[in-house]
């Protein structure tokens, strides 16, 4: 028995396979009354800007990733990540990318738009540009991206940018899962929309998975 | 006397301003009892503090003493929607400049419903704002990219606003810079707006009371009527067209001949506006030709005034803009064969740019100059520094 263990590792880290099978996984939940209400002139002009229906129904309940996995591995970028501006919504409306990747912000309505972002995580502006044409930005940088546009202040959409694979978006339900993380300490940092960002310390074990459930 | 009448009647106004803040609110909370399960109340407030070095008061002052350029300002806007097609707006203005003879530092500049059924209809009714020119738009939606006002929306002529004078003697009255406005911005009439608007034309139309370039003519018997049609067709320009008449003089206006009324005499603006945007770059410019009805003859004068306007964003943070603007008056009979302009033609010049620390708080810096032909106090220049947040 310990010989076909010993096979089965080897086997593993000469095909760069993971030698865990641990990871985290939960439940997210999130309490209406705590979130931030919305303010400022987007609050004011619009009938209902509380939620954008068509992008509510997609959005994730909730964004988690590990922020601070040791190593300098880049992870892989995301193909084809796009914000569209349509019906004077950005489409989507929460949008979860890898560090690296380049992001696309085709204009579909037939009005300009303007997007831009004083995050701190990455700051840009694209100017005005018409229906058919696309501008694209680079993010080099994890954290939290709040995007805008200029014209239209009632559109308001977020770009998480994370630092490496391990990380999810919750299914329908609020569950959710990263499986095959090293063992170790790490910190958990759980987003969602018009919540305060958390920060959980979490320890993965080979052995097991860790299983949480985190309240908004 | 005439010390005691001005009190009295800076006493009836303040009154009628207090009656004005006292319905509106009234209003305001009748509406949200009536509609409670619907009701959320929105607000934004912007808060103004600006330091200034030079005689900002001469050529910005508007006709209360409220100033774009005066040390603390606040406006809040409060709104709820009622129903999905019924809502209801309140702007409040604060500012520490306003002459307390004249009015209160606080007051409210607009309330009103807005019944919007489809967006080819919208009904706007109460104390509502322009219906002319783009730059009220810009300014009540806080995109004003500078501090103070086009000089076409802000600026007051020699026309006396309570008397019918003769043309001669308006000539001794160049200057006086406390007369009619040409196309006051920050004067919001009690009345109905109808609007509406498709992919690319828009429409609207307009009855109130007082005029926009008198805001105490409200007081007369008069009624004020404005339309204006816009076109948004291609990419980044807007072009509009809009006509106004009112009765522009205040009620019980001496000097009124025998067998006229104060309303008979009139003013009418023409006004266009353009609007040109792409990538970085935005420009605005605006063109108004008005007339009033004066002297016993009730003979038209004239002045034509226009402004450009533009922006560039050099970064996500950092813009610089722009403004010319200028006022042409008619020339009219000064006697002995010879002709000059019914008030000192002006040309204002206003440089700045701004920097936005956050996406709510932007810090503007702003040099204004102006040039006024003719005239003993030909040059005024002063600059101004701006912080501006929205809570």
């Amino acid at each position: 028995m310990f010989r076909i263990k010993i096979i089965i590792l080897s086997l593993m880290v000469i095909y760069n396979l993971p030698v865990y099978a641990a990871g985290i996984k939960g439940k997210v939940v999130i309490n209406q009354q705590a979130a931030r209400k919305p303010s400022g002139l987007s609050a004011l002009y619009k009938k209902d800007v509380t939620t954008t229906p068509a992008a509510a129904q997609s959005d994730p309940m909730a964004v988690l990733f590990i922020k601070d996995f040791p190593g300098s591995e880049q992870p892989d970028p995301v193909e084809n990540a796009a914000i569209a501006q349509k019906n004077m919504t950005f489409h989507p409306n929460i949008l979860t990318i890898t560090v690296g990747t380049e992001v696309a912000f085709p204009n579909m309505d037939m009005i300009y738009h303007n997007v831009f972002s004083l995050s701190e995580t990455k700051e840009f502006d694209l100017g005005r540009y018409e229906k058919g044409k696309s501008k694209s930005v680079l993010f080099d940088k994890s954290g939290i991206v709040e995007v805008f546009c200029e014209i239209h202040s009632h559109m308001h959409a977020y770009i998480i940018v994370v630092p490496n694979k391990y990380y999810c978006l919750t299914r329908d339900d609020g569950s959710f899962e990263i499986m095959d993380i090293p063992p170790g300490k790490y910190t958990l940092v759980a987003w969602s929309k018009k919540h305060p960002v958390k920060e959980i310390p979490v320890t993965v074990t080979d052995n097991e998975d860790l299983e949480l459930t985190i309240e908004f | 006397m005439s010390k005691i009448d001005l009190s009295l009647k800076v006493k009836k106004n303040k009154i009628l301003n207090n009656k004005i803040l006292g319905i509106s609110l009234i209003i305001f909370m009748i509406s949200l009892c009536s509609f409670p399960a619907r009701s959320q109340v929105n607000s934004v407030y912007f808060f103004e503090m600006t330091g200034s070095a030079g005689d900002k008061t001469a050529v910005n002052d508007n006709n209360r003493g409220d100033n774009p350029f005066n040390q603390i300002r606040a406006k809040w806007f409060i709104n709820s929607w009622l129903t999905d097609k019924l809502g209801v707006f309140v702007k409040v203005l604060y500012d520490d400049g306003i002459d307390v003879m004249y009015d209160d530092k606080i007051r409210i500049d607009g309330a009103y419903f807005l019944y919007s059924p489809t967006s080819k209809l919208n009904i706007k009714a109460g104390k509502i704002p322009s219906t002319l020119g783009s730059f009220p738009e810009r300014n009540y939606l806080e995109k004003n990219d500078l501090i103070g006002s086009p000089l076409m929306y802000q600026y007051r002529t020699g026309l006396p606003k309570g008397t019918v004078i003769e043309a001669q003697d308006l000539l001794s009255l160049k200057g006086a810079k406390n007369g009619n406005n040409i196309i006051y911005e920050a004067c919001w009439n009690n009345g109905v707006e109808v609007s509406g608007n498709n992919s690319w034309i828009g429409y609207k139309l307009a009855v109130t009371d007082g005029s926009l370039v008198n805001p105490p003519s409200n007081s007369n018997d008069g009624f004020q009527f404005m339309g204006k049609l816009s076109v948004n067709k291609g990419p980044g320009i807007k072009a509009g067209i809009g006509y106004g008449i009112s009765s522009y003089l205040k009620a019980n206006s001496t000097n009124i001949p025998s067998g006229t009324k104060t309303e008979d005499y009139r003013s009418t603006s023409i006004i266009t506006d353009l609007e040109y945007t792409a990538g970085y770059l935005e420009t605005h410019a605006e063109f108004i030709h008005n007339t009033y009805d004066i002297g016993s003859n009730r003979d038209e004068i004239s002045l034509d005034s226009f402004f450009v306007e533009g922006k560039y964003k050099i970064k996500p943070r950092f813009y610089i803009a722009a403004r010319w603007g200028r006022i042409i008056f008619e020339k009219i009979n000064a006697g002995n064969n010879s002709k000059e302009t019914w008030d000192h033609n002006i040309t204002r010049f206003e440089f700045g740019g701004g920097y936005k620390y956050s996406r709510k708080t932007i810090l503007k810096a702003v040099a204004q100059y102006n040039y006024y032909e003719d005239d003993v106090m030909d040059k005024i220049i002063f600059y101004a520094f701006q912080i501006k947040t929205e809570l």
